[in-house]
């Protein structure tokens, strides 16, 4: 069905969406399968959702795999500006562990193997994120993005084999982006859940390692146009409107 | 039970077909879709009929609706489904309500009634319909047309669709002409005519919560489950 999202432009040509009033069968412009619509392009174009997703976590690897920032609030706005990245969805979970990594990377925090191997590494973030069921935040009651700080955490801490007290670490890292991701309340949003997880995981590693990932405290949304269900000043990073 | 029920039997029981007389179906568009939904409610034997239009009979019209003929052009849509109910079925009444639904008048509208029908052209008054149907928890029965294409969904009580199906633009809707054909009118009303009368029956729809994709070009039939949360 439907595979666009709420105000997003066509990732092909910038075009609005148009709606058909009865689903119309329509080819994906990827894959050429056949699917039921009743959103496509003005211009006629339409990806499905599968392919949709895996473009846009392709954007999200190739971006990090040359990026020299050291600055993860500056590189998760890079990537959430990709026009392959939905205003919600599950590539966000893969998006915060991508940045994470690659800002500690970038920052200089790992070995010399994290450098090294680091192609390895995006790959085992996106497999691990990609598992994370779709609605995770609303069914299971665990923001995707939370996970994705501690797919992170875990990667660097080598967690296969990680000692019961880095463990700990881990699940401390999930725990605080959670305990924010609630305080919001409100509809989801990944570009709040975002930043929130981006934030929280620099907090942390700042406080237990003296590695921070951002210099920044808070930031300012520029994504709130395209979210009908923007709670607005309920949100920590809702700019404030011009007096 | 009446003669003109009898080939109704065994596909209904002469109980089902006697309570049909006491149901209120209120009909939201007697256009294309509507106009033929009507027809088949009545002729079933629904006891009452409120059909809703606020628009008046145009040629371009003559191609589907079933309402419309040469000598009706100018004709109010509701009036004239009214009037052909009277020729067709006198057992059942039809209340023509003259008016385009609006946010004021559409909750009086359809109050009172076991099901509402949406046999609109529009997805702004669809909505509208939806939320008011959601609000005095009345099933409704989506029916849509686009050139070859048709689909229908009965929306439960609790169970909205129309944020999946159009998503929630906040731009005013740009919509993609394919044109109206006459016998996807009419397939797309004779489901929704069908799934309607199972509710009403309690008989429950095999099309609750999801979508029936019809293509009459390349005669494919497909349903879809629409997930009740985004994600
Ligand atoms: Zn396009
Ligand atoms: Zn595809």
């Amino acid at each position: 069905m439907a595979a666009y999202d709420k105000n997003d432009k066509c990732p092909i040509c910038g075009g609005r969406h148009i709606y058909s009033e009865a689903a119309v069968r329509t080819n994906c412009m990827f894959c050429g399968e056949l699917f039921y619509t009743n959103l496509t392009c003005e211009n006629g174009h339409y990806v499905c959702d599968d392919c949709h997703l895996e473009r846009g976590l392709a954007e999200i690897t190739s971006i990090c795999m040359s990026s020299r920032k050291k600055e993860a609030i500056s590189l998760g706005y890079e990537l959430m500006m990709n026009k392959w990245v939905k205003t919600h969805g599950s590539e966000h979970s893969f998006l915060v562990a991508a940045t994470l990594l690659t800002t500690y990377k970038n920052r200089g925090y790992g070995t010399e193997a994290v450098t090294r191997n680091f192609s390895k590494l995006l790959e085992e973030a996106k497999n691990r994120t990609m598992k994370i069921p779709a609605n995770s935040c609303s069914y299971w009651g665990c923001a995707g993005e939370a996970i994705g700080s501690g797919v992170f955490a875990s990667l660097i801490l080598k967690a296969t084999h990680m000692s019961a007290g880095e463990l700990r670490f881990a699940n401390a890292i999930t725990a605080g982006v959670l305990e924010q991701v609630a305080a919001c309340g409100g509809p989801r949003c990944s570009k709040r859940e975002t930043l929130i997880a981006i934030l929280e995981t620099s907090r942390f590693t700042e406080e237990h390692w003296r590695m921070p990932l951002t210099g920044f405290q808070g930031a300012l949304c520029e994504f709130f146009n395209r979210n009908p269900d923007c709670t607005g000043d309920n949100c920590p990073f809702y700019p404030v409107p011009e007096s | 039970m009446k003669k003109r029920y009898e080939r109704n039997m065994n596909a209904l029981t002469a109980e089902e077909n006697a309570r049909l007389s006491g149901f209120r179906v209120c009909v939201v568009g007697c256009g294309g879709l509507g106009g033929y939904v009507i027809e088949f409610l009545g002729r079933l034997g629904v006891g009452h009929i409120t059909a809703v239009d606020g628009d008046a009979f145009e040629e371009s019209n003559l191609n589907r609706q079933l309402l419309s003929d040469e000598g009706s052009l100018g004709e109010n849509k509701a009036e004239a489904a009214a009037k052909r109910m009277k020729d067709v079925n006198s057992n059942v009444t039809v209340s023509a309500v003259k008016k385009y639904v609006t946010d004021e008048n559409c909750e009086s509208i359809l109050r009172g009634h076991h099901i509402a029908i949406d046999a609109l052209d529009n997805v702004k008054t669809r909505r509208l319909l939806e939320n008011t149907a959601q609000k005095l928890e009345i099933p409704l029965v989506h029916g849509a047309i686009a050139g070859w294409f048709g689909q229908v969904c009965v929306i439960m009580p609790g169970f909205p669709v129309f944020d999946k199906l159009y998503l929630g633009s906040t731009e005013p809707g740009m919509e993609n002409e394919l044109g109206n054909l006459p016998f996807t009118a009419a397939a797309t009303a004779s489901v929704q005519a069908a799934e309607a009368t199972k509710v009403l029956l309690g008989k429950g729809s095999a099309l609750s919560g999801k979508l029936l994709a019809l293509d009459l070009m390349s005669q494919d039939y497909e349903v879809f489950e629409l997930a009740t949360q985004s994600v």
